[in-house]
């Protein structure tokens, strides 16, 4: 109940300001660009695939690319999308407001993270009609559609939970995102060093495990593993619990 | 309804509350009364549980705040320093979402917020967004949300700071109004909205409760002896001087053109004396007025008087 009142607040909040039309709006914008960049690249290229009989999944040359530039646009997207939830009301005094109310922090967490929850997937929802468009000229592998879909989603819940965490800890909406894409910007990198240092040892197995790309990636390729979504699933609880920590930490400090 | 015992809290190394206690009755109208930084909104947060004290602990109708604080919160209204509002809501949606989350429903939801919106005045702004609302009517929004659910108590911080003189005086009205429907702090810095609308004032002074007393019997206390002119024709100089060792008399100021202003010791009324030593020495007595001091002054005479650790009420303006 709870949850929901706050939920519906923020994406009034969300929705009412050009905040999130212009986010969601430049995104599709972008990622329109790159689908017909792909487009261009298949028509230029698929006569000579058929020619050489060279096996070529559709979904793969058009779609694949698309997803997989959205996974790296969510390192600005995310931050930008909820550095406001809390900084904003630190800054103007009304999470005491919220906080007078008898609702526990972790419904105040929950509600904020699912309102930008909504918002990511308008994006994801709208990004829907280029597999269906692709699906008026040809054939789309949907289950590879869907397979990115999940990564996408359980990344973009993920980098959604850590901005909001980044959100919690200041009341600068400016430092609370760059906060959040260092953060996000870490995850990203922590397997490039697992590269450097190799398999066989044991950092670069334990960095190999916590690398965000090792676990995302397999998404994009159709694979959808279990110990990749338990692995998004659970740092996404951690991160919300963090928040929640955050909140009840500010009692007891000024 | 809420008690309080004990608080102490500091910033850092800076203690901003001594061993803070007080209890409020239920139906009552308390005023909590303190410069600037006496540690008057920190107390308010401590006592919504926004804020943990470092010692001592708070109850609203028996539920401590941090410890039960759902089960408290849901007995309270609060209204903090700075009206919490959000610019881009409409009145409306902001009273919606603000039954919400007391989890009020359908046909009591809606009275609930219809007697607020009236109680408030706030029917012809409910569509405007808050952004585009005067202070006044920020301030009316917010109460109204404080008292949407009919909380038994609502805490005040600071209702009419930077408000206009008109819109201060609306606020006060509606705070006044509310006597009888909930038990309520108020918190100011301010003396004329503790007598427009409280029954009982707490002062508080560098994070310590220096008094706790029903309005009448502060100004009483503070006031300590009574305060009157003399208007006399003749020579002032030397009656001023005599004045001054007349037994009861505390204080005595020359106030220009045959004018004096005599402040009396606590339980002493020097009047009569003065008349006939007025008369005895040959002036002609035209008037001796009263004056009541300003609770300004009073105020002022309060919080310099524990500064300096003097604690006799009575006697505070003597050689001043």
């Amino acid at each position: 109940m709870g949850i929901w009142a706050i939920a519906r607040k923020e994406l009034k909040t969300y929705f009412l300001s050009p905040l999130a039309h212009v986010m969601v709006g430049a995104t599709l914008l972008l990622l329109g660009y790159l689908y017909l960049t792909s487009a261009a690249f298949y028509m230029v290229n698929a006569p000579q695939w058929s020619a050489y009989n060279v096996p070529v999944n559709p979904t793969r040359v058009l779609l694949q690319p698309v997803y997989k530039n959205l996974a790296f646009l969510l390192l600005f997207l995310a931050p930008l999308l909820s550095m406001r939830l809390f900084a904003s009301e630190r800054a103007s005094g009304t999470l005491d407001f919220l906080m007078s109310f008898p609702v526990d922090e972790i419904s105040l967490v929950l509600g904020k993270y699912l309102s930008s929850l909504v918002v990511y997937l308008v994006v994801l929802i709208s990004l829907l009609s280029m597999p269906l468009y692709t699906s008026l000229g040809g054939v789309v592998d949907w289950g590879l559609v869907l397979s990115c879909n999940l990564g996408l989603l359980l990344q973009g819940g993920l980098f959604l939970a850590l901005g909001l965490l980044g959100s919690a800890l200041s009341r600068s909406q400016m430092t609370a995102s760059v906060m959040s894409f260092g953060l996000l910007f870490m995850l990203w990198v922590v397997g490039f060093m697992a590269q450097a240092l190799g398999d066989v040892s044991f950092w670069g197995r334990v960095l190999t495990q916590a690398s965000l790309y090792y676990h995302a990636d397999p998404f994009f390729d159709g694979v959808v593993s279990l110990r990749s979504t338990v692995y998004f699933l659970s740092l996404t609880a951690m991160a919300l619990y963090l928040c929640v920590l955050v909140l009840r930490l500010r009692r007891w400090s000024w | 309804m809420l008690e309080v015992r004990g608080l102490c809290k500091s910033y850092g190394s800076r203690q901003v509350l001594f061993d803070v206690s007080f209890s409020v009755k239920e139906g009552e109208v308390v005023g909590f009364l303190g410069p600037n930084g006496a540690g008057k909104t920190t107390t308010m947060r401590i006592i919504c549980g926004l804020m943990a004290p470092d010692r001592g602990y708070a109850r609203i109708g028996g539920f401590d705040v941090l410890e039960e604080p759902r089960r408290a919160r849901a007995l309270l209204g609060y209204l903090p320093e700075n009206p919490p509002i959000y610019e881009e809501l409409t009145v409306r949606e902001y009273l919606e979402m603000a039954s919400q989350l007391r989890g009020l429903r359908g046909p009591s939801r809606r009275r609930a917020m219809e007697e607020a919106i009236s109680y408030c005045g706030l029917e012809g702004v409910l569509d405007r967004l808050m952004m585009n609302l005067s202070r006044g009517y920020r301030q009316r929004a917010a109460l109204a949300q404080a008292i949407l659910h009919s909380p038994p108590l609502l805490v005040l911080d600071e209702p009419t700071l930077g408000l206009d003189a008109v819109q201060m005086a609306e606020v006060r009205s509606l705070i006044k109004g509310l006597k009888g429907r909930a038990t309520v702090i108020l918190s100011t810095h301010i003396l004329q909205e503790v007598s427009a609308t409280c029954d009982r004032v707490l002062v508080i002074n560098r994070g310590s409760i220096v008094a706790d007393d029903p309005y009448e019997v502060l100004e009483e206390r503070l006031r300590g002896g009574i305060a009157f002119s003399v208007k006399v024709q003749g020579e002032v100089g030397p009656f001023a001087e005599r004045l001054g060792s007349l037994e009861g008399v505390a204080r005595v100021e020359l106030r220009g053109e045959g004018e004096v202003l005599v402040q009396s010791r606590a339980g002493f009324d020097p009047r009569p004396e003065v008349a006939s030593l007025a008369v005895g020495m040959g002036l002609k007595l035209y008037e001796m007025t009263p004056v009541r001091m300003s609770l300004e002054e009073v105020f002022l005479k309060l919080v310099s008087e524990e500064v300096r650790g003097d604690g006799d009420m009575g006697h505070s303006q003597e050689g001043a």
